[in-house]
């Protein structure tokens, strides 16, 4: 039986190696080295030539907006995630399955449809103001406050569902354990529930995280150009085709995609919560 | 469980072999929405080929795919300086004219020309090498870049016919509350500056970047974007942008069909074309991997028919480069039919070749001047 398991896992392990860990050397080597297509592999020279770029000011204001960006929504998220997800958890209603649809149902339609409409109905002019003649969300394209809200309003999802997956696990003799020996609800929640969802928490976190950080479509659409993340930067130099810049910054990148999943399994040793 | 599997071997294979039929193929590599499906089917009818049409969003990527040679095209529509970079790399075959009968019964308009010329004189000065670029490439459509704006801004369309780029770059002097967008393509952000500034788009130096920077700096650019600034025109979110004039004509037509006439598209938005301007031009040219060489001359020849030529450009919002073409929408002028008396209107206004201006298609910059630029915008946006 077990060597049976071990053939069907094998495609897997062969697309991983040829679609993610060769690319990935390949984007070293290209980050470190003077290669691209006019140069042949012969002529390969190590080179940190194009390390300049890290210091350029858009550069780090980039990285900055990225970092700040997800650490706020990641906040965000959390925040209004954790109690709508304690919410659903409490709710009486029967098929818990239903509540949960709803929470993913935005993500049904296209992640880029669904910021251009967004985007829409945020400039000055729009379909919604024609239909009902005020602005819902006043003038806001193109501010940060337009990029924060699409970025919590996408990524939100992620953080409800572990937290959800966290919250169903908790057995219910504990917080009834924790009722009998006198603690009011709230200290419950705070002594009890809370410390056993955490590990949703972090989970959830890294799931709004990492691709806000990466990401780049929503900042560029909704702020219409004007607030540029490290994303819009790799992705303008892969289109002008300089791909050791690119792949330098992919480079950052990672590293802090790394570190952040080290935090995650500093917290969650037993590998329980969804990643 | 074998004649299960056996049955959907010999299942999918028989869909294969109905997939490839026996007509030969044409492989184009082409932009979005850039050629008519009339045309298409036109082509298939008369020559029996099987035309089949891939798209790609960037000169970029034509160059790329191309160069990776994992499809082999027969034909591709690359912009001028992506044709300049293809054939100083070697990446094209010379046309054979004996095939293109109808190549006598044109003459490409004087804008077209221009272009050529302009390339060949860019290359002179670059790499000191003479090219023909007529040995190379035929013309698809060119077009001028302007500057779309908004016409529900009281004396805007004035201003900027008496002030020109002037007006489009100083925000402190003209309409400070303006709302002013540019291509997020750095290049055309620093020729429309260079031209501003009353220099060549195509002449480089750090101190012209230094320049460039401090006029973009003094536009206050509040969008960045692509196909989103002309509909932001539209929409009267945006008031003023640096745009390709078959953006313009894209969404004209666009309302024109929808029954608005031309006179109150017009009076929403219009687009100003400067005396000094960018143009661009889209040609036909064979990559070194075709291997449907007749069949793509055969395309090219279908195409240097002046009927089919204007026939294409009814859905497509660029100016075609024949005079023959132009001259047969043109035609239409008094047409009953409103669509092709609006389509005739708007070619001969916006594509009107009496009018003495300019012309400087972009040639194709050194690598690291190109991320110089890119760096340089990148500056001002974050800045």
């Amino acid at each position: 039986m077990n060597k049976e398991f071990k053939v069907l896992s094998r495609p897997y392990m062969v697309w991983l190696s040829v679609l993610v860990f060769i690319p990935i050397l390949a984007m070293l080597v290209i980050s470190f080295s003077n290669l691209n297509s006019s140069v042949s592999m012969s002529e390969l020279v190590l080179s940190v030539s194009h390390f300049n770029l890290l210091w350029e000011s858009s550069t780090l204001i980039a990285f900055r907006n990225s970092i700040l960006f997800a650490t706020i929504t990641t906040f965000i998220s959390f925040v209004l995630g954790y109690f709508i997800a304690y919410e659903i958890k409490l709710s009486k209603f029967k098929n818990k399955f239903i509540l949960l649809t709803f929470v993913i149902l935005p993500m049904w339609s296209n992640l880029i449809l669904r910021t251009e409409s967004l985007a829409n109905i945020m400039s000055e002019n729009n379909i919604l103001k024609s239909i009902i003649g005020f602005n819902i969300f006043g003038n806001i394209s193109g501010t940060w406050i337009a990029v924060l809200f699409g970025l919590v309003f996408t990524y939100m999802p992620f953080m409800i569902l572990s937290v959800y997956t966290a919250l169903e696990k908790i057995d219910f003799a504990l917080e009834e354990a924790a009722l009998d020996l006198g603690l009011r609800p709230i200290k419950k929640f705070w002594k009890v529930v809370f410390p056993l969802s955490f590990k949703g928490v972090v989970t959830g976190s890294i799931m709004v995280f990492l691709p806000t950080l990466a990401g780049f479509a929503i900042p560029k659409i909704l702020s219409r150009g004007q607030i540029v993340f490290i994303g819009n930067i790799i992705e303008q130099k892969f289109i002008y085709t300089n791909y050791n810049h690119g792949a330098l910054l992919a480079v950052v990148i990672l590293i802090f995609i790394l570190g952040s999943i080290l935090l995650l399994t500093k917290f969650d040793k037993e590998g329980e919560t969804l990643l | 469980m074998k004649r299960i599997i056996l049955m959907t071997f010999v299942l999918s294979l028989s869909l294969i072999f109905v997939a490839c039929s026996s007509s030969p193929k044409l492989r184009l590599l082409n932009w979005g929405e850039y050629i008519n499906d009339a045309v298409v089917e036109k082509f298939e009818a008369e020559t029996g080929i099987d035309l089949i049409i891939s798209v790609a969003d960037s000169n970029e990527l034509f160059y790329s795919k191309i160069k990776s040679q994992t499809t082999a095209f027969d034909l591709v529509i690359p912009s001028d300086y992506m044709i300049e970079k293809m054939v100083e790399e070697d990446m094209l075959i010379e046309l054979d004219y004996s095939k293109l009968d109808n190549r006598a019964e044109v003459t490409y308009m004087d804008g077209v020309v221009q272009i050529f010329d302009s390339m060949s004189e860019t290359t002179l000065a670059r790499s000191n090498k003479t090219i023909n670029y007529y040995d190379f490439a035929v013309p698809y459509f060119w077009g001028t870049f302007g500057i779309i704006y908004n016409n529900r801004v009281e004396g805007l369309e004035e201003a900027l016919n008496e002030h020109g780029w002037d007006v489009y770059f100083e925000a402190d002097t003209y309409f400070p509350t303006a709302r002013r967008g540019m291509y997020d393509v750095p290049q055309f952000a620093y020729a429309a500056a260079m031209m501003y500034l009353g220099n060549n788009p195509n002449d480089y130096s750090t101190e012209y970047l230094n320049q460039v920077q401090a006029v973009i700096e003094g536009a206050d650019f509040i969008e960045w974007g692509d196909d989103t600034l002309k509909r932001n025109v539209e929409a009267d979110n945006l008031d003023m942008a640096f745009v390709y004039t078959g953006d313009y004509l894209d969404r004209l037509y666009m309302q024109l069909e929808e029954g608005k006439t031309l006179e109150e598209v017009r009076s929403d938005f219009d687009i100003y074309i400067p005396d000094t301007t960018m143009v661009f031009i889209d040609c036909m040219v064979i990559p070194n991997t075709a291997t449907n060489i007749d069949g793509a001359h055969q395309f090219i020849n279908f195409l240097l028919d002046p009927v089919n030529a204007a026939l294409n450009a009814e859905v497509v919002g660029y100016a075609v480069a024949f005079d023959e073409a132009f001259n047969q929408i043109t035609s239409y002028l008094d047409s009953a039919d409103t669509w092709r008396h609006n389509w005739a209107t708007a070619n001969s206004i916006y594509y009107n070749m009496e009018v003495e201006r300019t012309f400087y298609p972009l040639t194709t910059l050194n690598p690291n001047d190109v991320d110089a630029i890119g760096t340089m915008i990148q500056n001002v946006i974050t800045g």
